[in-house]
């Protein structure tokens, strides 16, 4: 797994293979993590009214702040945060649960955790089909894969656009089902006319560096549910007893200087959504120049946060996703393979179950997610389409503008 | 802070002003000097590392390990995920020893882990597990021995660690209130197959949230290591699953300045301590309990023991006063075992000393935002309160949040055994 989050390494043209003029590479690395730069005054002054109630972690000013403008923002009565959106999900999911049922319908072409957060919750993963043309989790084969043992149905919105949230709610309904979705990559997104924070029970987001949001680690739920809200916040506490709940909770808590990251990110979002959509513009230029590689669009329509930069190879192309992967991250560009290997291909000492999946895997090796964020800029995109054109054997073709 | 109460009608509880004018609460707090924690943001936030095991991270860990004395110190999100990631990389299974006076996040770790609570009773000077409560308890299906190290002293440590080998269990402690505690000749962190500590804003080594696992053995680091995440894992092993337990830079960075910071805070902590055991000793039913079965203490914990009968009133009820004169003062962190869900039906008996000191212990406010005169205001108050202690105890319930809870309508002194809320924010785990 290729790293994120990178600082500038020690001295990494001693890592790469002697450069050829023609063929680009990057130093430092370019990679698909956001790095948003938080503003150091607005971090101060948050953090200093922190220090100033004497409430740093467990609940404090910033925290508060944090949920009810994210409350506004995804316009839900509620938001929760938490220490991780990981932990977000584990949480949500045993509140949502269904008593004495055991499974959780969930995609496979997904995060590579995925099964994981299944697994704290003491859920058993039941991986359904995704949508050949959103990539998203497909509502038929999700309704196929319900049954009495479905405790939850959990949708994701994949890395680019939005799964058919509204047609989960549907099935979720059809089934008496929760649903909870995953929304880390589409805290910024609208579906059909409704902001993405707003479908099915709760929907989770993540304020991980890489993301949009950025409060160095820590994630949300939004939600209309405020008894769910309540819950959650006594769950999260690591002492639930404390706040009258009898329910099993950990500390799973956002502390102070992580919200007052998070929410200079959040004064930032709409320039930085701005920023993404031009780096979208010219990869949109510089990948319509080359064969064989298909920019995954953003649905236009509705408002987007154009972050993150999804290419599918297609039969043109002459290498496989894998080996694209590794040329580019040879080169200091740290493309990452696209939720690979989809879960169900991971032995896992707990059970996991499957419906049938012929679009995962049809899919499942073909898609790249390429140098996106905050410290990418356009040169560097150009640079990588001449990198991109070199591998993919069209050495003597230069891309207009871009030299190498 | 407001005159002395001269009498009941002085009480916020009775209408009378608070004793303190802003809150004072239990938590340490000991930041550094806002100059020097914004020039390590500035560099923090310019500099594109924000997490994933960053030059902090690693540097912390290499600073902590010095500090422990242990050949590996794991930082992890807090001291809660630290300690269920634990008993995950030890692959326990079956039922646990805990002790039967816990905190609730200990016992309910156990639940994470798929573990089946079995609680001990404590001794009452240690409050803590002996290795001679333990020994009929260690029968078949017993995995695994969580003890835990509460108040700023020690359980029987060694005595724990000679039973578990002989008998072939694990022993994992629960050190989230010991953090520079001594034993034997070195720092309390080696013991055991590992010990968990708690890296939150009211410890005394403060990240302002997170929690750090020590161990000597490699195999279970280099497990943790894979469970927390991809990034910061090191050599690649098998684990059940993973745990998003990362400790970001901005955690490592006030970190590596709490440790620099160590030993003066801890003086200051100390120092503080032994005037309240001075200044609160002479108050009938009260008592500052002494750290016990450790070389040396990190003092962070000033835990106060009410006898109900001699003093006056309840915890709980004392609770409540305090809370009206803006002192939030809290129960600590210990619950009993057997009452904490989704434990709380299964039939367990209840266990004397835990039974009773969940009921009678407060912990009081300690760190930069305590001083000398303080703790002096503060027994003065505790002196009044005993005086007036009849007709406190008859009041009311007037109080906003949490007052309502524990106040009996009948105002008699019924001893109770459930905790009391925790107040204000930051109680760490």
């Amino acid at each position: 797994m290729t790293a994120v989050g990178h600082a500038p390494p020690a001295n990494p043209a001693a890592e790469l293979p002697a450069v050829s003029a023609e063929v680009p590479s990057f130093s430092p690395p370019i990679s698909c993590s956001n790095l948003v730069e938080p503003d150091l005054a607005s971090v101060l002054a948050s953090f200093g009214r922190s220090v100033g109630e004497g409430r740093l972690t467990d609940g404090g000013p910033m925290v508060e702040e944090l949920e009810a403008r994210l409350a506004r923002f995804h316009q839900t009565s509620a938001c929760v945060t938490f220490g991780s959106g990981f932990w977000a999900l584990v949480l949500a999911l045993r509140a949502l649960a269904l008593p004495g049922r055991r499974e959780v319908v969930m995609p496979s072409l997904t995060y590579r955790r995925m099964a994981d957060v299944a697994a704290w919750a003491q859920l058993t993963p039941r991986f359904c089909d995704v949508d050949p043309d959103t990539l998203a989790i497909s509502p038929e084969a999700a309704a196929a894969s319900c049954s009495q043992d479905t405790a939850v149905l959990l949708g994701v919105h994949p890395i680019v656009n939005c799964c058919p949230a509204d047609q989960l709610e549907a099935v979720a309904a059809a089934h008496g089902l929760p649903l909870l979705i995953d929304a880390v990559e589409s805290c910024y997104e609208h579906y059909h006319g409704r902001k993405v924070g707003s479908f099915g029970d709760a929907e989770v987001f993540s304020l991980h560096a890489s993301k949009l949001l950025n409060g160095c680690e820590g994630g949300y739920l939004t939600t209309n549910d405020v008894s769910l809200a309540a819950r959650l916040t006594a769950m999260r506490s690591g002492d639930p007893v404390a706040a009258g709940s009898r329910e099993l909770g950990i500390r799973a808590c956002l502390p102070e200087i992580h919200a007052a990251i998070a929410v200079a990110s959040l004064e930032d979002l709409e320039a930085q959504v701005e920023r993404n959509r031009s780096r979208y513009r010219t990869y949109q230029a510089t990948l319509a120049r080359l064969q064989g590689l298909r920019l995954v669009p953003f649905d236009e329509r509705e408002p987007c946060s154009f972050k993150n930069i999804l290419v599918e190879l297609t039969e043109e192309w002459p290498l496989s996703r894998d080996a694209t992967v590794a040329r580019l991250n040879e080169r200091g560009v740290l493309a990452r393979a696209y939720y690979a290997p989809a879960l169900h291909r991971k032995e896992s000492p707990y059970r996991t179950e499957r419906g049938p999946l012929p679009v995962t895997e049809a899919l499942e090796s073909r898609f790249l997610l390429l140098p996106s964020g905050a410290r990418v800029t356009s040169r560097h995109i150009e640079r990588l389409g001449t990198l991109l054109a070199h591998l993919g054997g069209l050495t003597g073709h230069v891309p207009e503008g871009g030299q190498p | 802070m407001s005159a002395r109460k001269r009498g009941p009608a002085d009480f916020a509880l009775l209408g009378g002003p608070p004793a303190f004018d802003s809150p004072l609460r239990v938590e340490q707090h000991h930041l550094p000097e806002p100059a020097r924690y914004e020039a390590v943001l500035r560099e923090l936030l310019s500099g594109g590392w924000y997490t994933n095991h960053g030059p902090r991270a690693q540097e912390v860990e290499a600073r902590l390990a010095e500090f422990f004395g242990v050949r590996h110190a794991v930082v992890v999100a807090n001291h809660s995920i630290g300690l269920v990631m634990t008993l995950k990389a030890l692959g326990c299974e079956g039922r646990a020893i805990v002790p039967a006076l816990a905190p609730v996040a200990t016992v309910q770790s156990l639940a994470w882990a798929g573990l089946e609570p079995l609680p001990c009773d404590v001794s009452a000077p240690t409050a803590a597990l002996t290795a001679s409560a333990v020994s009929e308890s260690l029968g078949d299906q017993v995995s695994v021995v969580v003890a835990v190290n509460p108040l700023g002293g020690a359980c029987d440590v060694l005595g724990l660690e000679a039973m578990a080998a002989a008998r072939g269990a694990a022993l994992v402690f629960d050190s989230g209130e010991a953090a520079g505690c001594t034993l034997a000749g070195r720092p309390l962190a080696g013991f055991g197959d590992a010990e968990i500590f708690s890296l939150a804003a009211g410890d005394v080594l403060s990240a302002t949230e997170g929690g750090c696992v020590c161990t000597d053995d490699d195999e279970l680091a280099a497990r943790l290591r894979n469970i927390r995440s991809s990034y910061g894992a090191g050599r690649v092993v098998p684990v059940p699953l993973t745990s998003n337990g990362r400790f970001s830079e901005a955690q490592a960075a006030f970190a590596l300045m709490s440790l620099e910071d160590f030993e003066p805070n801890r003086a200051h902590d100390a120092r503080l301590h032994e005037r309240y055991r001075d200044a609160l000793g002479a108050i009938p039913g009260l008592a500052v309990r002494t750290p016990v079965g450790v070389a040396s203490s990190n003092y962070q914990t000033v835990a106060l023991e009410i006898d109900e009968a001699c003093f006056g009133m309840s915890r709980d009820r004392l609770l409540a006063v305090m809370r009206g004169e803006n002192v939030l003062a809290t129960a600590t962190r210990h619950a009993e075992a057997r009452k904490v869900p989704p434990f709380a039906r299964r039939v367990h008996d209840e266990l004397p000393v835990a039974a009773a000191l969940a009921g009678s212990l407060v912990q009081l406010p300690n760190g930069p935002q305590v001083s000398e005169s303080v703790v002096d205001q503060l027994a003065s108050l505790l002196q009044a309160t005993h005086h007036a202690a009849p007709a406190l105890v008859g009041a009311a319930p007037g109080l906003k949040s949490g007052g309502q809870r524990f106040v009996s309508a009948s105002g008699s002194p019924t001893r109770r055994h459930d905790r009391a809320p925790a107040t204000g924010g930051g109680r760490r785990q």
